[in-house]
């Protein structure tokens, strides 16, 4: 789901990482890290990590990955997941070189902050009538609403920078990406789904001290 | 004579659509991507820019071995950008030396990427710990 580096123009790029720049400024005011939550947060960091490395080739054309940004979010609260969720990113761009340095701010955005509150909100307004529900549809719509993001960001990049007719840096426009990036995902969201209903089932048993009370 | 004279004219103009072609063993530098398998990135688009060009010098589709191959005519920095629909694709940086050959470059392994990436994700809680702890002091 990552965008890579030459993809974006300049004028998204830019707007983009001074809005998510502004937005993990904001988040660490909101956010109390205590003591006794940094070990869990920090294996669930390294969990998404390693989700997002796990490539799964799907329609024979492309590949999707999970995130892990729902169990995050639910357990512990979105302004702390968005954070966390925002390092693992710095460290894939800067470190390893996946995702792009330039394309950090949108995938920010559209991953860490996306996700963390759709996740938030969706388990949030659901839970009152079932867990299950509310956590399955946690996990998928965090998926889909980032994706959504990521392919908007993408099919306008025609529209925002064309030299005499040629669009500059990503060449597909609005209708292409908008089901070359949908459709996978939202396989994509069927596994985060089954896996936030399990992951956040588990730690809730194991962790229930340690976790954020929504 | 006159008719002949004509007749010849136009026969040279026959040889216009004659398009020629030769063959030859030059040096070429090949580009394979993958995601897990060797297949997965297969006909994909691609862009090969030479050093300094804003204008393509080749355009086309990854091989079925999702691979790109290009002959170099300069020395310098040349761009391959590599691109789906989805939002996938990567842009690489090739150094053509004076022989038009390139040093060979492999990725970084995966279990490599987990663990320096994982390392750091602790290393960084840790640091966040530590400073925690001794506030609360």
């Amino acid at each position: 789901m990552h965008i890579p580096d030459g993809f974006l123009s300049p004028q998204t790029y830019i707007s983009a990482t001074v809005v998510a720049a502004g937005l993990l400024a904001y988040s660490s005011k909101k956010v109390h890290f205590d003591t006794q939550r940094i070990p869990i947060l920090a294996g669930l960091s390294g969990f998404a990590f390693v989700l997002m490395l796990i490539t799964i080739p799907v329609l024979g054309a492309t590949s999707i990955h999970l995130t892990g940004i729902a169990i995050m979010s639910i357990l512990f609260g979105p302004w702390m997941s968005a954070i966390a969720f925002a390092l693992v990113l710095l460290v894939q761009a800067f470190l390893l070189g996946d995702g792009g340095v330039t394309s950090l701010g949108v995938n920010i955005i559209s991953m860490a902050f996306v996700g963390s509150f759709c996740a938030h909100f969706v388990h949030r307004s659901l839970k009152q009538y079932s867990e299950k529900i509310a956590l399955l549809s946690a996990g998928f719509l965090s998926v889909v609403a980032s994706a959504f993001l990521i392919a908007i960001t993408l099919g306008l990049q025609p529209l925002i920078a064309s030299q005499d007719g040629s669009p500059l840096y990503f060449p597909f426009a609005l209708d292409i990406t908008l089901v070359a990036v949908m459709v996978p995902n939202m396989i994509a969201g069927v596994l985060e789904a089954f896996l936030t209903m399990s992951a956040v089932g588990f730690l809730h048993k194991h962790f229930r001290g340690y976790l954020y009370d929504a | 004579m006159r008719v002949l004279i004509l007749l010849l004219f136009f026969t040279l103009e026959i040889f216009a659509h004659d398009l020629t072609h030769t063959r030859s063993n030059t040096q070429s530098i090949t580009v394979a991507f993958a995601f897990s398998s060797q297949v997965d990135f297969a006909y994909k688009n691609y862009e090969i820019f030479a050093p300094d060009t804003t204008i393509p010098f080749a355009v086309g589709r990854t091989d079925a071995l999702s691979r790109v191959t290009f002959v170099p005519n300069q020395t310098g920095e040349w761009k391959l950008k590599v691109f789906s629909e989805d939002g996938h694709g990567k842009v690489v940086t090739i150094d053509v030396k004076e022989d038009m050959s390139t040093t060979e470059q492999t990725q970084t392994p995966k279990w490599l990427k987990i663990y320096s990436g994982m390392l750091s994700i602790f290393f960084i809680f840790a640091l966040l710990f530590i400073y925690k702890q001794r506030k609360i002091r």
